[in-house]
């Protein structure tokens, strides 16, 4: 019984990485098709020493007409970026992971300080203004978006 | 549901959101077990030159803490440059203020980290750190609360705590606390009229 419902589960997803990969090749082909995800104002903090944490800040903008999801973010400055959000809870600050976060059509989101951030873990070399490092967010329909996030002050604010 | 029902639910939903909310901005304003206008328990600590500090040392100024850790990558880091721009914003009066960030990672922190960290923001603001019974008593004092947390999947860890702004008196009385909201030019007026009241305590 598992099988025939495993193999349509893969043979999906299959189709589905497929259609993703049609859909990304063709708004590559077609310079001037709006794509549905803009990613804007990418920046990271810079960090301190051989400090290994840091995070980065974006903004995302669904202009498409359905639902997308970042399912995953990563880069190659460091060994492992998450999805964070600083919660406060009574007045004390945690650090949540967020497994994927939304956007609606026609939504914007920002990830700014002190909220939703992106959480870099295990940097490879420290990080210093001026700099920049590429940013790879890994969307459930638009698929892989890749930005350089400008490396910007320990004390920026934005 | 009835329409009586609806209205008594939708009643009940905003008395607790009320109730709720009055209880979180006391317990922002007032920490547990720290009362406004009473000294603050006697510290010990060793600032960001490795000189010892206490409690006596910051007398006569308004002393603004903060409680955080330098590998903080989003609130510590949006929050010392909250306490550069309160400074700024300060200007000629700004030496009327003391803001002091004290570490809850002393392992970590030492005095010259923390004064590397602190010269990205600020070189006014003071960094603190000191043993970790000494942290302790400290936090305590405020009723601040940090807990080390493993990073899942890295041999690091990082640390829940607690995130408000503490003034302390000129004579060394809790002032209140302040937690940093999204409007900061609100938060500096907020600030600046409460570090006047807390350089002249006796009037309160
Ligand atoms: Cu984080």
């Amino acid at each position: 019984m598992s099988g025939p419902i495993l193999f349509s589960a893969v043979s999906f997803r299959a189709i589905w990485a497929v259609t993703c990969l049609m859909l990304n090749g063709g708004a590559a082909l077609a310079a001037d098709a709006p794509r549905a995800i803009v990613v804007t104002q990418a920046w990271v903090r810079a960090s301190l020493g051989q400090t290994p944490t840091t995070a980065a800040y974006l903004k995302i903008e669904n202009r498409g007409a359905a639902e997308d999801r970042i399912l995953s973010v990563a880069t190659p400055a460091a060994a492992a970026a998450q999805l964070h959000e600083s919660v406060s809870t009574d007045g004390i600050m945690r650090m949540q992971a967020v497994k994927s976060l939304g956007i609606n059509p026609g939504q914007s989101l920002e990830l700014a300080p002190g909220g939703l951030h992106i959480m870099i873990m295990g940097l490879k070399s420290p990080l210093k203004a001026g700099q920049t490092i590429p940013i790879k967010l890994r969307l459930e329909r638009a698929g892989e978006i890749e930005v350089e996030a400008e490396v910007r002050g320990l004390g920026a604010a934005k | 549901m009835s329409r009586t029902a609806k209205t008594f639910a939708a009643v009940l939903i905003v008395a607790v959101a009320v109730v709720a909310g009055v209880f979180l901005r006391h317990a922002v304003e007032e920490p547990l077990g720290v009362s406004v206008a009473t000294a603050v328990k006697p510290f010990t600590l060793i600032d960001h030159n490795g000189r010892p500090v206490t409690d006596a040392t910051f007398r006569g100024r308004a002393l603004l803490l903060f409680f955080g850790f330098i590998r903080c990558p989003d609130v510590c880091p949006t929050s010392m440059s909250f306490a550069a721009d309160l400074l700024n914003a300060l200007g000629d009066s700004a030496g009327t203020l003391q803001i002091a960030f004290v570490t809850v990672d002393p392992e970590r922190d030492t005095p010259e980290a923390l004064r590397d960290y602190l010269a990205n923001f600020d070189s006014r603001i003071a960094g603190l750190t000191g043993t970790p019974e000494q942290i302790a008593a400290v936090t305590k004092a405020f009723g601040v609360y940090y807990a080390k947390r493993a990073l899942e999947g890295l041999d690091d860890y990082t640390m829940d705590h607690s995130t408000a702004f503490y003034l302390v008196s000129t004579n060394g009385q809790f002032h209140r606390a302040f937690a940093l909201n999204d409007d900061s030019d609100e938060m500096i007026d907020e600030l600046r009229a409460a570090i006047s009241a807390a350089s002249s305590p006796q009037k309160e």
